[in-house]
């Protein structure tokens, strides 16, 4: 840092310059993302040097695919992907709003406001709306009806109404599913599988579960009906560390010797679970499924396959667990002393081969606490631009069961905010008034841009809604006529965590940014002690 | 027997070897010079019937130059249908060319067998500096096999390895476990895991992530670990040298075997045939190392082969020696007069860290040293037996060919056999003009060995550039690793020093 040679008058001008270049860095990256917001928003086709495609309209991804070398910048693009890590929606409200804050100091900053002051201002508001926001939110009855609205409100913003309608159901009835008395939403039992496949989009919800491989022996069923399964994390190949020690042979024939009792040793296993098998299916009919973690090697699967058993190896860990859930018994590392009750039970298990791929189906499950979203498009950046919303969907149904309530949307309830905070900035005294008045502002880039979006003119927008909201209606935009609308009517919500937590961090960012260049000459007094 | 190895490659570096060494693997496959060596070790069948490597390619974004991650997705951009609503904008990167000689492959694909043959006296493509390793890597891989990791771009590695770790978040965690399991899933008996890992930069953290995580998910034997380093025009000698240590110190708590290959001091002289050729360059300083890879696994290729286990074993004198050393003679005359000599001053390091001097390495190690030979004919076989390193490990595989597109100045310098010329130095001034002959194979000698000086030096190196970087660097806790945590990691290493002692 040459901060050392500038003399105190110089010193002025380098904050002056610095904090423009922060702000212009932050109005840089808001005018990128600007036009993605909103059901309206511009989707975005990005080609790369290879001629990969990816499409999307989110926040979060496109930042991802932005080489951002700017500080500033990059400041941002974190707290981005902070936002989304957390609540998986409102990546480009964050980025429009840091911006927007910033915009708005630098109208007083210029006028010779210390940045203190503006953000002292910010701090209060952000304050003021963490509790005011509890007292807004609409308490809502949770059901299947509001959950499917809320999806389809997310899933709308990145791909097509129809389409989203289609997979608002099949969202909400994943987390339905797995959705259990007295425990968290653990969102990793819902399995997103994509398959590429020519025949266009079709999703549906499998209750079980889809796996990306299949038995590994020719003679084995590929279709079992009633099945027993058994859940199990047991090597069957050879397991070279148990002579760890002892590959040092005196000679062949000793190694033979090793090598036909390590053998005898895997095939036990094996007959152990044939053993099983005979004692729980006999002549009755029925089938039985081996889904072990390990590995199981050709020659186990030939003892298996002889037996009419269909078996997976190397099968994901988080499977196992989803196995057990769905068709219950509990998975067991260990062959020995093997009883039916370890078994689970599904109606159907069989293969699909689609082209170079083979998945194993398994249904008709007792209790589905699991289930897979099965995902099928034309071509990759398909499946990608489909998964990505998918997965969006699911946090926005899963944060509104958790948060028992939801906010009115479409821009409604930034209005609100900017008119609570115009009332308690009344109750500020000194220069943080401003502050808390420019947050409000802020806030309002929001409905602006939505307006923008759909080619109203913003001013007209805006002031219709504020005016709405001085009469104490609590409106949003109606994208298709620019006009106030009742959002709770027409269903357009946005999720409470969401709002919540991109209030604190983008005032908390902006905060940082601003005061940038004072930390940097605070360091530098500290370095002078 | 376990037989099936799956190749890890991390950062841009190591997937530069890899492509070399994917192309050596290549050129064997299915030809008849591949004789005692066993593919099926490496590469899978899908079900459609095509072979591809069992091999994660971890890199950065941008990294794939002008190859699609996607196999055969090519869509023409007017034509895709955005099926959506309202607007949409269309953002087109500069379209990266394929060089001509990835053009040839791609134009020669599909017919079997055939060995790439060039325009006479042509060069594969410009040696000017290669960006990327797709410019000449001919094997084709699974799309599952690319992980491209958010928050990195090519030639922008993360400085540090702590960058490296926050590069893994748990969503790119599962990616890399579950690519993993899918080409676990095909194999039908997994002897373990090979990795390549750029050493020199924040890499080594994603190393540590991923290692760990599959460790945790597939616990099995030790793995071997090459380190990858590279000389670069604008080192930082702090960060490479602590980068270089956070590997070692991963690959000891993990129990894998380390073999450290750098290109970081290498000059000029270090591989002496190769004099013209630029150092700083990482195709030419990836193309040596890639050698060393594959003069290193040769034993786990064989068809009568060790399993990777058996050579971890071996090449650990004392459970606790969790590196080793390389050596290479390279490129070695076919023919040789004298029986083989490990004090050759041919020999070249490719472990700096451990000492440049392979005749300094205590004989006394020798039983757990590995001696690859490749094409070379010794005068008698017995030597080997009668020679001081009767107890080594020898494994000799037959003539190969010079993969192509191996860097061709290096060609210039041997005649058909693989033989030396004379005036090597000169011809590879000239570039080899009117030459009118491809060179058909070299030989290689390899020596892979305990080194109990050089273990303990480089440990103690490692040792205090963490113990260092603790005071500097890491005073107090931050992005998650804290001034205990790595005074810890420096007491690893330092213990790991005393046992090679
Ligand atoms: N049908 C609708 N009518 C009006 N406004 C809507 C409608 N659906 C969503 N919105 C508004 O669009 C905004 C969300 O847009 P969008 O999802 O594109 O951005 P985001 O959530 O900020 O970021 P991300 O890219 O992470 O999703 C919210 O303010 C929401 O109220
Ligand atoms: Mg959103």
């Amino acid at each position: 840092m040459s901060v050392q040679l500038i003399n105190p008058g110089a010193e002025v001008t380098r904050r002056g310059l610095a904090l423009h270049t922060t702000i212009s860095a932050a109005k840089g990256l808001q005018d990128v993302l600007r036009s993605n917001l909103g059901p309206k928003g511009t989707i975005k086709m990005l080609v790369s040097g290879a001629g990969d495609i990816k499409i999307t309209k989110d926040g979060n991804v496109l930042l991802n695919e932005m080489q951002i070398q700017n500080p500033t910048a990059s400041m941002i693009a974190r707290t981005a992907t902070a936002q989304d890590d957390v609540c998986g929606d409102g990546t480009t409200s964050t980025v429009l709003i840091i911006g927007e804050l910033l915009k708005q100091a630098e109208r007083y900053l210029v006028e010779g406001l210390h940045p203190r002051s503006v953000t002292d201002g910010f701090d209060l508001a952000r304050e003021e709306l963490s509790r005011w926001i509890d007292e807004t939110a609409l308490e809502r009855k949770i059901d299947r009806e509001l959950l499917v609205e809320i999806a389809r409100c997310s899933l709308a913003t990145k791909v097509v109404s129809d389409f989203a309608t289609v997979l608002s159901e099949i969202v909400t009835d994943a987390v339905l599913t797995i959705q259990r008395e007295g425990q968290p939403l653990d969102l990793h039992m819902v399995e997103i599988m994509a398959m590429e496949h020519r025949t266009s989009k079709e999703s549906r919800l499998v209750k079980g579960l889809v796996l990306d491989h299949g038995g590994r022996h020719p003679d084995m069923p590929k279709k079992v009906t009633d099945a027993f399964i058994l859940t199990c994390n047991v090597g069957l190949e050879y397991e070279k560390s148990e002579v760890q020690a002892g590959f040092f042979y005196s000679n062949a024939e000793q190694r033979e010797k090793l090598l036909e009792a390590e053998r005898q040793a895997v095939d036990d296993k094996v007959n152990k679970i044939i053993a099983l098998k005979k004692q729980v299916c006999d002549d009755s009919g029925k089938g039985f499924v081996v889904m072990n973690q390990k590995g199981i090697d050709p020659n186990s699967l030939d003892l298996l396959a002889r037996e009419g058993i269909l078996a997976l190896r190397r099968a994901k860990r988080r499977n196992m667990e989803r196995l057990t859930l769905a068709c219950g018994g509990v998975a067991v590392n260990s062959v020995d002393h093997l009883t039916p009750d370890v078994l689970g039970f599904a109606g159907v298990v069989y293969e699909q081969v689609l082209g170079d791929d083979k998945f194993t189906f398994v249904e008709e499950v007792e209790n589905p606490y699991s289930c897979t979203i099965m995902l099928k498009g034309p071509n990759r950046h398909t499946i990608v631009q489909v998964r990505d919303a998918i997965r969006d969907g699911l946090r926005a149904v899963k944060n509104t069961i958790e948060d028992g309530r939801v906010l009115p949307g479409a821009g409604a309830f930034e209005v609100s905010a900017w008119k609570h905070l115009q009332e308690y900035s009344k109750t500020v005294s000194g220069k943080a008034k401003i502050g808390v008045l420019a947050y409000g502002d802020a806030l309002l880039v929001i409905p602006k841009t939505l307006a923008q979006n759909c080619g109203f003119d913003q001013q007209d927008a805006i002031i219709k809604l504020q005016e709405e909201h001085i009469k104490g209606n609590v409106v949003g935009l109606d994208l298709a006529s620019g006009e106030p609308m009742d959002p709770v009517a027409t269903a357009v919500f946005d999720g409470y965590t969401v709002k919540k937590q991109l209030i604190g961090l983008s005032s908390v960012i902006a905060t940082q940014l601003l005061l940038v260049d004072e930390i940097l000459r605070a360091g530098r007094d500290v370095n002078k002690q | 027997m376990g037989r099936d190895l799956i190749v890890v490659q991390i950062g841009s570096l190591a997937n530069f070897v890899g492509a070399h060494y994917w192309n050596f693997q290549n050129e064997l496959f299915g030809s008849a010079f591949g004789g005692d060596l066993s593919p099926e070790s490496l590469y899978s069948e899908s079900l459609g019937g095509s072979y591809r490597p069992r091999a994660l390619l971890i890199d950065s974004k941008g990294s794939l130059g002008s190859r699609p991650q996607y196999h055969g997705s090519h869509q023409h951009v007017e034509r895709v249908d955005l099926s959506w609503g309202g607007a949409s904008s269309i953002h087109v990167q500069e379209r990266i060319e394929p060089t001509e000689f990835m053009k040839s492959v791609e134009e020669e694909a599909g017919v079997e067998g055939t060995n790439l043959r060039l325009p006479e006296g042509e060069l594969p493509f410009s040696e000017e500096f290669l960006a990327y390793w797709t410019d000449y890597c001919k094997e084709v891989f699974s799309d599952r096999s690319y992980l491209q990791l958010d928050g990195t771009f090519h030639g922008r590695p993360p400085a540090l390895f702590t960058n490296g770790q926050e590069l893994v978040t748990a969503e790119r965690e599962d990616d890399i476990v579950d690519a993993f399991r899918w080409q676990a899933e095909q194999c039908d008996n997994l002897s373990g895991v090979m990795t390549l890992c750029e050493s020199d930069t924040g890499y080594t953290g994603v190393a540590d992530s991923v290692l760990t995580a599959l460790k945790d998910e597939f616990p099995g034997p030790p793995g071997v670990t090459f380190g990858c380093g590279q000389r670069r025009r604008s080192p930082s000698k702090l960060q490479s040298g602590l980068n270089d240590a956070w590997l070692a110190a991963v690959c000891a708590r993990l129990d894998q075997h380390l073999i450290p290959f750098s290109a970081t001091q290498w000059d000029a002289n270090t591989f002496q045939h190769f004099n013209l050729v630029d150092v700083f360059n990482p195709y030419y300083s990836s193309s040596t190392l890639a050698v060393g890879v594959e003069m290193a696994s040769l034993p786990l290729r064989k068809k009568e082969q060790m399993s990777l286990l058996e050579l971890v074993d071996r090449l650990r004198t004392r459970p606790s020696w969790k590196v080793s050393r390389a050596d290479l003679i390279f490129p070695m005359r076919l023919q040789q007069d004298s029986p083989l000599d490990l004090a050759s001053p041919a020999f070249r390091s490719l472990t700096p860290s451990l000492g440049s001097d392979l005749s300094a390495v205590d004989s006394r190690s020798y039983q757990s040293t590995v001696i690859c030979s490749r094409g070379v004919a010794f005068p008698s076989n017995e030597d080997f037996a009668e020679s001081e390193c009767s107890e080594a490990s020898i494994i000799k595989s037959s003539v190969l060919p010079i993969p192509v597109p191996f860097p061709h100045r290096f060609s210039a310098a041997v005649d058909r056999d693989g033989n030396f010329l004379d005036n090597a130095a000169s011809a590879l001034r000239m570039k080899a003009k009117g030459k009118d002959f491809e060179c058909e194979s070299c030989g290689v000698l390899s020596v892979l060995s305990a080194d109990a000086k050089g273990g303990h030096q480089a440990a103690s190196n490692w040792s205090r550039e963490l113990r260092m970087a603790s005071k500097k660097i890491f005073p107090s806790s931050s992005a998650g690793i804290d001034h205990a945590y790595m005074l810890e990691t420096s007491e690893l290493l330092s213990d790991m020093a005393t046992d090679f002692e």
